[in-house]
């Protein structure tokens, strides 16, 4: 009896090990893999947590995999950062006992996955006086800093980890005493059509009978409208920068997947029209728009594609979003209408068409909003209004080239990131820093009153004081 | 008899070929630290003096800055220095090397290890003579040589004079100003 109870009892192990091995396998291999995820990602990786080997390479990987695959992604912004903690500062073996503290040369000792419990801002999951461990005699070297905490360091506006480029010392002094509006207050505007056209000059742009969609065979079936020189989608290409720049039909569409090499990139095809209803052709705008695809790729809004996920749809996001927007995906055509560039209605209507959260739904009451009305109005001056994207997308120059950067990411947190390619083209220094370090400032979007001052000028004042006052420095003997 | 000679000539020949040939495979850590550090002063003598000094103190054309990529001015000699270091630690060689001082601009810069502390001391007292031991940090063994950190110009006196920062203002062309310490990692 006591024998048989013993078989059975196995038995019944044996039957729910199978059971519960053939549900994990499920999942893993065919289900939404759900059962395998530890723990809540952090609002930068949960749209890609179900490609388990974007971080983890492969199952039962090492550290260094993992560590290089952090770097994969986010190596380029930290170099852009001029990144002041690099990996490469701890490698010295003199700073093996500070390693041994904190192990600076790893991402995960400060950014670990699926620990919503300890995660706070920028994905950090270390206490946030983490500076202590290197910089405990930070009051002996300045005095000024003996009262603040270590868990101050990095308030806003004081220091980051990563990315100082527009809070260390020499760069608050070159900007001490600047107005809160400077008088030369203006954005720069992108330019590409306007240096194609300099180096184009004998170019004339396509007008509407110029256009080859007649050619297209799959454009004239049933599913789609014949895109006749009548058609709405030829009258608004006619006026568009692709005209101007003569970009015609069979650029971007093609009749069948064996038409696609024209130009050598691939082309939206009938099928593909008549499915999805919009042009999801990010690799079709890429092959003249390449910068920009990159940079939509590296954000929160193409960084699935960029791992050849399915695109992001709003009601992933874990922002608040508009309700009527859920079923929205997100590529170029979500922001630019194909055969209207219009770049107005990609700066500010694109956005609120799915952005519902505080910060945005306060835009229209903003000063930055009235200015560009009236820069739309034609009262304001050309650079002067003040889009989303003027700030979230910034016009960044590289030696005659203004091109708009599309990794809105890439300036979000901290925030102090916006300073230097945002704020500084129109606000003085003080002004910026003090205005980004209120939470409540912004939700209102810089709606309410508030005092253009920040502690670290007045440090920065008092140690050019000092200097002025020229203490004499101790010798050697 | 003759053969037999021959041969003999041949082996004993091919023997002394494999022994100097054994002799030379091996380099002294110290060696190889001064072959190194040889380049590595060698080299920044020569940016500070023919490129630092000469465009920003004698010709005036351009200045060098810390923050030399926002100034669009010319990276200071301390700074070349550094930027190498680290392109060489990245290549994981066992190789490594760091600037120090007892006046340092920045204070994570000081003799930070018992050697390092030990080797400062020594090159300040012997400013002729090179500091060579043997350290363990984390774990792993190095060979560690500490050098003097010579004042070649005037740009490198004038910036560690002037800075806001540097503990002395009182610096001469020919002085100490630090060291370099450079480590190979032990097998």
């Amino acid at each position: 009896m006591r024998i048989f109870k013993s078989v059975g009892f196995i038995h019944y192990g044996v039957l729910v090990t199978v059971l519960l091995g053939g549900i994990l396998a499920y999942n893993l291999l065919l289900g939404d893999r759900q059962l395998f995820v530890p723990g809540e990602t952090t609002h930068g990786h949960h749209q890609i947590e179900m490609a388990c080997s974007t971080c983890h390479v492969k199952a039962f990987t090492g550290s260094e995999p993992m560590q290089n695959a952090c770097v994969a992604c986010h190596g380029d912004a930290l170099d852009k950062a001029r990144d002041t903690h690099p990996k490469k500062k701890f490698t010295d073996p003199r700073n093996a006992d500070l390693l041994a503290n904190l192990d600076a040369t790893q991402c995960v000792t400060c950014h670990i996955e699926h620990s919503p419990e300890v995660t706070g801002d920028f994905g950090l999951t270390l206490p946030e006086d983490f500076c202590f461990y290197c910089h405990r005699d930070i009051a002996e070297e300045r005095p000024s800093h003996s009262e603040f905490a270590f868990d101050s360091c990095s308030n806003s506006g004081c220091h980051n980890y990563h990315d100082n480029k527009a809070l260390y010392e020499q760069y608050l002094a070159k900007h001490v005493g600047q107005p809160s509006l400077l008088n030369d207050a203006k954005v720069r505007i992108p330019n590409a059509i306007s240096l194609w056209l300099k180096s184009n000059s004998d170019s004339q742009p396509l007008a509407q009978h110029q256009n080859d969609g007649h050619t297209i065979k799959g454009l004239l079936g049933t599913a789609i409208q014949a895109p006749d020189s009548s058609a709405k989608v030829v009258q608004q290409w006619a006026t568009s920068a692709h005209a101007t720049a003569q970009v015609n039909c069979s650029d971007c569409h093609a009749e069948t997947d064996t038409s696609r090499t024209k130009n050598e990139a691939p082309l939206v095809t009938h099928t593909e029209l008549a499915h999805t209803g919009n042009l999801n052709g990010l690799a079709t705008c890429k092959s003249c728009h390449e910068k920009q695809t990159l940079g939509f790729k590296s954000g929160l809004h193409g960084m699935r594609q960029a791992i050849d996920l399915p695109a992001m749809q709003v009601a992933q996001a874990r922002l608040p979003m508009q309700k009527n927007a859920s079923h929205r995906e997100l590529n170029c055509s979500s922001c630019h209408d194909p055969h209207k560039p219009d770049l107005v209605e990609a700066a500010v209507t694109s956005c609120l068409t799915c952005h519902n959260d505080e910060h945005s739904n306060n835009f229209d009451k903003s000063k930055h909003y009235q200015a560009w009305l009236a820069e739309q109005s034609g009262q304001g001056a050309a650079g002067s209004g003040v889009s989303c994207a003027t700030c979230h997308m910034p016009r960044i120059k590289k030696g005659k080239r203004v091109h708009v950067e599309h990794n809105q990411s890439l300036t979000l947190e901290p925030n102090s990131k916006m300073i230097r390619p945002v704020c500084q083209q129109c606000h003085g220094l003080e002004f910026s820093i003090a205005a980004l370090a209120d939470r409540n400032l912004i939700n209102s979007n810089f709606t309410r009153d508030f005092e253009p001052r920040h502690q670290s000028f007045d440090l920065v004042k008092a140690r050019q004081a000092a200097k002025r006052a020229g203490k004499k420095k101790p010798s050697a003997d | 008899m003759t053969t037999f000679t021959t041969k003999l000539a041949a082996v004993t020949t091919l023997a002394a070929i494999s022994y100097s040939l054994n002799v030379h495979a091996e380099i002294s850590p110290q060696r190889m630290a001064d072959a190194i550090f040889a380049v590595i002063e060698s080299d920044r003598a020569i940016y500070t003096k023919h490129v630092v000094n000469r465009l920003q103190n004698e010709e005036e054309v351009i200045t060098a800055d810390e923050h030399w990529e926002d100034e669009q001015a010319l990276p200071l000699p301390a700074q070349m220095l550094r930027m190498g270091a680290e392109e060489v630690a990245e290549k994981d060689l066992g190789v490594t090397y760091a600037l120090m001082s007892t006046w340092p601009i920045n204070k994570q810069n000081e003799a930070v290890t018992e050697v390092e502390k030990a080797g400062m001391e020594y090159i300040m007292a012997n400013p002729t003579k090179r500091f060579y031991s043997e350290e363990t940090l984390g774990g792993v063994n190095y060979f560690t040589a500490v050098y003097q950190d010579i004042a070649v110009s005037e740009a490198c006196v004038q910036c560690h004079n002037d800075h806001q920062d540097s503990p002395r203002d009182d610096f001469k062309v020919g002085d100490v100003m630090g060291g370099v310490v450079l480590r190979i990692k032990l097998d």
